[in-house]
């Protein structure tokens, strides 16, 4: 993650519509990348990066570290990601998979494997999936994670261990050809 | 498989399912409602958490203090809520003084939102304030509003109507039919203060529609009165995705299925605001493939004669299209012959004949599809066309990715927005306002 530079901050966090115009403009991509990866639906995607950038303005005079704009941004993001995909299972929505065909070929995985891989994350919780895009994904530790997430550091090393069985075990009943839990229930 | 495997299977896919650019809009409307925000003072909370209560500035605010000033805003916020959950006129109109137009600069605010709507006519609002013209920008004038605080949203239709809505609970639609000298104000029964706003598209003086969290809502007397919500849920639909309703009102949806599969090319179209919907199927041919992604961006219909325009997002196998093709029906949609094809993610159709649509370039037509002129070597997104020529375009010259279009030209020295006026379609530029 590249860093922000501390006096936009600084200046937004001052009232400086404009710095935090840059601000937001330097981070909107990667925010909607982590949101969509989470929520796996570009239209709530969508919903949670504006929520997202209107609850860090909004907030943003809580800030105390101005080099840790960015892991803040995250953690508002994660809460935001939360929130939506709450809304978006009490609407009945199902979530959509656009964009999940991998463009450039990658040797590590199939297609099929992909594919695979893409409806066991759906299974998965969003907290199991937060957890797993923060770790795979930005490459935080359990530390930052545990921040990102507000949870205890404890708490996080045994939801990236549950995470990664719950999508193990996703993955070996669909290549046994198991009936497909409905997305709702598996949340 | 090993666990080593699984990551590594694991941070692929993420790099994969991650290469998809965000909306190009995502930034603007995210600027847009940070710019209808304010700041909240900074609370200090003290290393032991909220038991140990909170401080503002020096004052020490034990938590049981907090909690028992919470549960009394609660309270009193459910006693004086109770009996506003109606959808009924609050407020009747009530004439303003006329305003007196007058030069004005508006290059120090950073948002706000300009929409031409006639050659001479155009509004401006900006934060709670709301201005018009009626000499294209020359001169402006700043009407009185009801409602002191910034909207949410705003809906300007013609010259003389315009639209806005305001948070709260419950939420409420003001609507002005003279050009903002008076007023009408009216409630959306069951919409709590935190609800968020999907869209809200005014498509004539009297028709439009509200969709906040739970459902649309409906005016068809100019905004007097709002029915809803309506849940948009038409029958047998495993996905969807709901469009935002185009010039003429008409809502679609987009159908297909989740887990991969094709999208099965359904089109679900409703003209009367969610009340019942009729089902379609997009056409399908080499250029709008079976399988893919589409979704209406614009349609023209009289009668059983219907123009549409459909945003190719993805063919079947996801893989991005980004191009926006024009059919027309005969017989109300049950059958669709080709017309044009652009490489554009949708279009404006200002009229049978008059359509535009922008990407990394502008195009238009004024006879209806059979011939294209190139009417702007970038791309002018979030313009407002009045006509194929000429258009208002808002550039926040604060974000360095639209100092390209405006140039050092037009932001040189503006610290923050500038309103720019073209009357040829798109090929040049004058700053107004």
């Amino acid at each position: 993650v590249k860093p922000v530079r501390r006096d936009l901050v600084e200046r937004a966090r001052a009232g400086d519509r404009s710095a935090f115009a840059e601000l937001a403009a330097a981070s909107v991509g990667r925010l909607f990348n982590i949101a969509q990866l989470m929520l796996r639906d570009r239209d709530v995607a969508d919903d949670a990066v504006q929520e997202t950038l209107v609850q860090a303005w909004r907030d943003l005079r809580s800030l105390q570290d101005l080099d840790g704009f960015d892991a803040w941004l995250h953690r508002v993001l994660v809460r935001c990601v939360y929130r939506e995909a709450d809304r978006a299972r009490r609407h009945a929505r199902q979530v959509t998979l656009l964009g999940s065909t991998p463009t450039h070929p990658d040797a590590s995985a199939t297609v099929a494997d992909r594919d695979a891989l893409d409806r066991g994350f759906m299974r998965l919780s969003p907290e199991h999936r937060a957890v797993l895009v923060l770790h795979h994904y930005l490459g935080y530790s359990d530390a930052e994670a545990a921040q990102a997430m507000s949870v205890p550091l404890g708490t996080i090393k045994s939801r990236l261990h549950r995470a990664t069985v719950a999508l193990r075990s996703a993955l070996e009943a669909d290549a046994r050809g198991g009936e497909m839990l409905a997305m709702e229930s598996a949340r | 498989m090993t666990e080593r495997d699984l990551d590594r299977q694991l941070a692929g896919a993420f790099e994969a399912w991650a290469s998809f650019a965000p909306p190009a809009n995502l930034l603007a409307r995210s600027l847009e409602r940070v710019g209808q925000t304010r700041q909240r003072a900074a609370w200090r909370l003290p290393g032991a958490g909220l038991r140990a209560g909170a401080t503002i500035g020096r004052v020490v605010v034990p938590f049981w203090v907090m909690l028992l000033l919470a549960a009394v805003l609660t309270a009193a916020l459910a006693v004086a809520g109770s009996g506003l959950l109606r959808s009924t006129v609050v407020a009747e109109a009530t004439p303003m003084a006329t305003p007196t137009g007058q030069a004005r600069s508006f290059s120090g605010l950073s948002d706000y939102q300009a929409q031409l709507v006639s050659d001479t006519v155009g509004w401006l609002g900006a934060g709670p304030s709301l201005y018009r013209t009626v000499d294209s920008g020359v001169t402006w004038s700043e009407l009185q509003l009801p409602e002191s605080k910034t909207p949410v949203a705003r809906t300007f239709v013609d010259a003389d109507t315009a639209f806005l809505a305001f948070a709260g609970e419950p939420w409420r639609i003001a609507a002005t039919h003279d050009g903002g000298l008076s007023w009408t104000e009216a409630s959306l029964s069951g919409t709590a203060a935190s609800a968020s706003m999907r869209f809200f598209a005014m498509h004539s003086a009297s028709v439009g529609e509200a969709f906040l969290d739970n459902g649309i809502y409906r005016t068809q007397d100019g905004g007097r009165s709002w029915s809803g919500p309506i849940a948009p849920q038409p029958p047998k639909v495993a996905f969807f995705k709901l469009e935002q309703p185009d010039a003429h009102g008409v809502l679609s949806w987009s159908d297909g299925k989740a887990d991969n599969k094709p999208f099965d090319d359904r089109l679900w179209l409703s003209l009367d605001g969610g009340e019942s919907w009729m089902e379609r199927s997009f056409p399908t041919d080499t250029a709008s493939p079976a399988g893919g992604l589409k979704a209406l961006s614009a349609e023209w219909m009289d009668g059983s004669h219907w123009l549409i325009a459909v945003n190719v997002e993805t063919d079947a196998a996801s893989r991005p299209i980004g191009r926006t093709t024009f059919y027309d029906s005969t017989d109300a949609g049950q059958s669709w012959r080709y017309v044009s094809q652009l490489p554009v993610n949708g279009v404006d159709m200002l009229s049978q004949t008059d359509w535009l649509g922008c990407a990394t370039s502008c195009w238009s037509t004024r006879d209806g599809g059979a011939t294209w002129r190139q009417t702007a070597g970038t791309e002018v997104r979030g313009a407002s066309f009045a006509s194929v020529t000429h258009a208002w375009l808002v550039v926040p010259c604060g974000l360095p990715a639209w100092r390209h279009i405006a140039g050092a030209e037009y932001c040189d020295g503006v610290v923050r927005s500038r309103l720019l006026e073209t009357t040829d379609g798109g090929r040049t530029w004058q700053p107004i306002g």
